[in-house]
């Protein structure tokens, strides 16, 4: 459905964000991860449209979008991570205005808004001005302008920022719900977010692509790469200069240590040789992918 | 240096170095540097900078001397410092708010009132630079045209003496009405320019009146443009003049009058001591603004505005836990079971909803435009001047914003994304400004339009004119206030009949085709500019 091919970005200030980067995107949820400055945000604003790419395009169904952002935004449902709103305006005021850049009108438009504000929580305060809002408020506000023309394509930057745990839980089955069917894009740096909905992952790492596999690939991957070692306070500064350590908790017996270590290349056996391996997470496999640790 | 000193030296650094470094100031720069070429006529001409009236009937002017180029930069620097000075600098308190920076402020050891004074001088020299751009115009002109020896005195003086006070004056009612509830806005822009009238204009010549002679004698105390300081100086210094029969400013004869020598403004111990001292006033709104200031919290902002803070209701001793409500958080109704929605995007409906919310978001403002529109179609022909002048003038603040609202806001990824914004924005905005102000301005257009159709064209082309501008600086500025501060110098010169300023035939100027389509070239050569940006933006992602 979204074919990706060779998108480069690069900035007049020289900075690239974007170096060849090709994906093929089918039905549900991608999940996009890698760490700040990656090019993640820059990938959904020319997916979104709302940037042109220096080299390369993408095609959603057959047509190219950066020829015809039109045929992309007809589909297009897009929360950026960071946004602002008309604070003067209410949540359904905001809505109706934006639900007519999209092409809805009259009483369809009406009767969407109510619903699409009763999905995101947000029916009982529909008629407060924006600027009253809550950070979370605001971002429901965002996920509710994203789904408002039943897009076929939805691209979310960071969604769940600023939501309470239950609001959280709440997005996260409202995505894999809408997924059926339907193209998403979730971009986040919460992994257990990624865990919950994702049907494929992809990680990028200076704006390029370093894996994109399904979740259970991608743990398989990490299997015996994942260890957990019990420290002495006093070595742990040793162990830290050596070992890129994942977690670490103190407990009574000592610093509860859990590391990645591809294939005993870093030689933690010399370091820690009471270390046992363990299974691994999501987590674990994305840091190991941004270590380089998977093929 | 002490550590306050420095936290407030940071400050206005900090302040001054974001605004040269946007593309409004310059564009503010560029249009200084045109209009005050403009401004001082050349020699021969029939425009002058200071002219008066002998017993005999027979007009005069000065030459070209230090003095005169100096009256006529000094004129100039007060009228930028004072009427479009104020729409340059306001407004910065406001963005602190609004982009959160002030969140991050208030939660340093920096006290409000350093706050405030930071604010202030970095007003204070940011306008100083702004004005001292007129200088290399003077200079230029001194030296092509210039007659007699070069005065130092005489040349830089007056500006120094008239802008200074200004300057000062109208940073502090700058950061008032930043802070100031009601006042930080649009609303605030139109209410500081009807000020102006009275602080330019009745307070100053008030004081100048002597209450035994009746004539303007006296230098008033509280002037910050100096008109009134000028005026009672200039008589002082042309005895040989008709009283009342003194103009200064851009004045254009019907025909070209005499040059003889004058001496300039007298700058005497009184005068200088009087617009030294003039820089106190600022005082007062600095005083009030820091009475006013909530430093960045909203409750106190609230508890201020009408004291309709009520007590917060007492929290419950214990919260037990309520599965059932958990349950109905976490579960959401079916995203499958909504209705489908048909989306018909189309430009039209775009610019209708972007017309529509320039009216939602216009405040009280919009039904005065309203009620003046109709006023100047109902009432006598004789009042529609005064009452369409009234009209234009409302109608600046409302669409100022209008093209940059979605970059004020942060809400461009959003907007721009949509399938009904048409890939010009520009052209976008246009036609939502076009529409609104048609749709407001339509009794009034129908009128202009029963009266003759070349009336009607040029309140047409006039608006559209308006619209082209509001839209283009709007984008090239990323602001409202530099279109609202040039739109009102325009709105002022055709308020006060200068004929090529009339822009939309409401002053007496002229209706021919060819003034008004120079006004719709204007236009056009303004939004061709914008465009050429926005595309610009576009490929580099700024959007």
């Amino acid at each position: 459905m979204l074919e990706i091919r060779g998108l480069t970005k690069k900035y007049p200030s020289g900075t690239v964000a974007l170096s060849d980067f090709s994906l093929s995107v089918g039905e549900g949820v991608l999940g996009l991860l890698g760490p700040n400055g990656a090019g993640k945000s820059t990938l959904m604003s020319i997916l979104a449209t709302v940037t042109r790419p220096t080299a390369g395009t993408f095609t959603w169904e057959g047509q190219d979008g950066v020829a015809n952002p039109l045929a992309v935004r007809r589909a297009l449902g897009f929360l950026p991570q960071d946004f602002g709103v008309y604070e003067k305006l209410t949540a359904r005021e905001f809505l109706l205005y934006l639900g007519r850049l999209k092409g809805l009108s009259g009483s369809d438009l009406k009767r969407r808004i109510g619903e699409i504000l009763a999905l995101v929580n947000l029916h009982g305060a529909a008629d407060r001005r924006l600027g009253g809002y809550s950070g979370g408020m605001r971002q429901r506000v965002g996920i509710a302008q994203a789904l408002l023309g039943d897009p076929k394509l939805l691209i979310v930057d960071e969604p769940t920022v600023g939501l309470d745990p239950e609001e959280r839980v709440r997005f996260r089955n409202l995505l894999a719900e809408v997924a059926h069917g339907r193209v998403v894009i979730l971009s986040t740096h919460i992994v257990s977010d990624v865990e919950a909905v994702a049907s494929t992952i992809a990680v990028v790492r200076a704006g390029r692509l370093v894996v994109h596999e399904t979740p259970e690939e991608l743990l398989r991957t990490a299997e015996g790469k994942v260890f957990r070692a019990v420290v002495p306070s006093e070595k742990l500064a040793e162990v830290q200069a050596r070992i890129p350590v994942s977690n670490l908790a103190r407990r009574a017996d000592g610093v509860h240590v859990r590391f990645v270590d591809a294939a005993g290349a870093l030689g933690h056996r010399a370091v820690l040789p009471n270390s046992e391996a363990v299974e691994p997470s999501l987590e674990d496999a994305y840091l190991l992918a941004q270590l380089g640790g998977t093929p | 240096m002490s550590a306050l000193a420095l936290q407030i030296g940071a400050q206005v650094v900090a302040e001054v170095r974001t605004r040269l470094r946007s593309a409004g100031t310059l564009i503010a720069l560029a249009t200084i540097l045109v209009g005050a070429f403009v401004w001082i006529p050349a020699p021969g001409g029939k425009a002058t900078s200071v002219s008066w009236q002998l017993a005999d009937g027979r007009l005069q002017t000065s030459v070209q001397s230090a003095a005169y180029v100096g009256a006529a930069m000094s004129f100039l620097g007060g009228f930028l410092a004072v009427a479009v000075g104020f729409y340059l600098v306001a407004g910065s308190i406001r963005r602190d708010r609004e982009r959160r920076i002030g969140a991050i402020l208030a939660a340093t050891p920096l006290p409000s009132a350093a706050y405030l004074l930071g604010k202030y001088l970095s007003h204070v020299a940011y306008l100083a630079l702004v004005v001292s751009f007129i200088v290399p115009i003077g200079v230029y002109h001194f030296l092509r045209f210039g007659v007699g020896p070069f005065d130092p005195v005489a040349f830089f003086g007056p500006i120094l003496l008239l802008a200074l006070p200004g300057i000062a004056f109208v940073a502090a009612m700058a950061v008032l009405f930043d802070v100031a509830p009601g006042l930080s806005g649009r609303m605030g822009w139109v209410i500081w320019f009807i000020l102006l009238g009275v602080i330019v204009g009745a307070l100053p010549i008030a004081q100048a009146k002597n209450p035994v002679t009746g004539i303007n004698d006296r230098l008033p105390v509280f002037d910050p443009m100096g008109g009134g300081t000028v005026s009672v100086l200039i008589a002082r210094s042309l005895p040989q003049a008709k009283p009342g029969t003194i103009s200064t400013g851009h004045i254009i004869h019907d025909r070209v009058i005499s040059a003889v020598a004058w001496s300039g403004l007298p700058l005497d111990a009184d005068f200088v001591a009087i617009r030294m001292g003039g820089i106190l006033w600022a005082l007062p709104p600095l005083g009030f603004a820091l009475l006013l200031f909530d430093r960045f919290d909203p409750a106190r902002r609230r508890s201020k505005i009408g004291r309709k803070a009520k007590a917060a209701p007492a929290l419950p001793a214990q919260v037990s836990f309520d599965p059932e409500g958990a349950a109905a958080a976490l579960s959401a109704p079916g995203f499958a079971s909504l209705a489908p929605v048909v989306a018909r995007p189309s430009a039209w409906l775009a610019v209708a909803a972007d017309a529509v919310l320039l009216w939602k978001t216009g405040s009280i403002l919009r039904w005065a435009v309203v009620i003046l529109g109709v006023l100047a179609a109902v009432l006598p022909a004789s009042a529609a001047p005064m009452v369409g002048g009234a009209f234009l003038l409302l109608l600046a603040p409302l669409i100022s914003e209008a093209s940059c609202r979605e970059a004020l806001a942060g809400a461009g990824p959003l907007v721009f994304s949509q399938p009904g914004v048409p890939r010009s924005g520009v052209l976008w905005k246009l036609g939502s400004v076009a529409l609104f102000v048609v749709a407001v301005s339509l009794p009034f257009l129908l009128r202009a339009l029963v009266a003759s159709p070349a009336r009607g064209f040029a309140a047409l082309s006039g608006l559209l004119f308006v619209a082209a501008l509001a839209v283009s600086f709007g984008l090239l500025t990323g602001g409202g206030k530099l279109f609202v501060g040039i739109y009102l110098a325009i709105w002022y010169g055709a308020l006060n009949r200068v004929p090529y300023l009339d822009f939309c035939g409401l002053f007496g100027g002229d209706l021919g085709l060819p003034v008004r389509a120079a006004y719709l070239a204007a236009g056009a050569v303004f939004l061709a500019l914008a465009m050429a940006v926005e595309a610009r933006r576009r490929v580099a992602g700024s959007r």
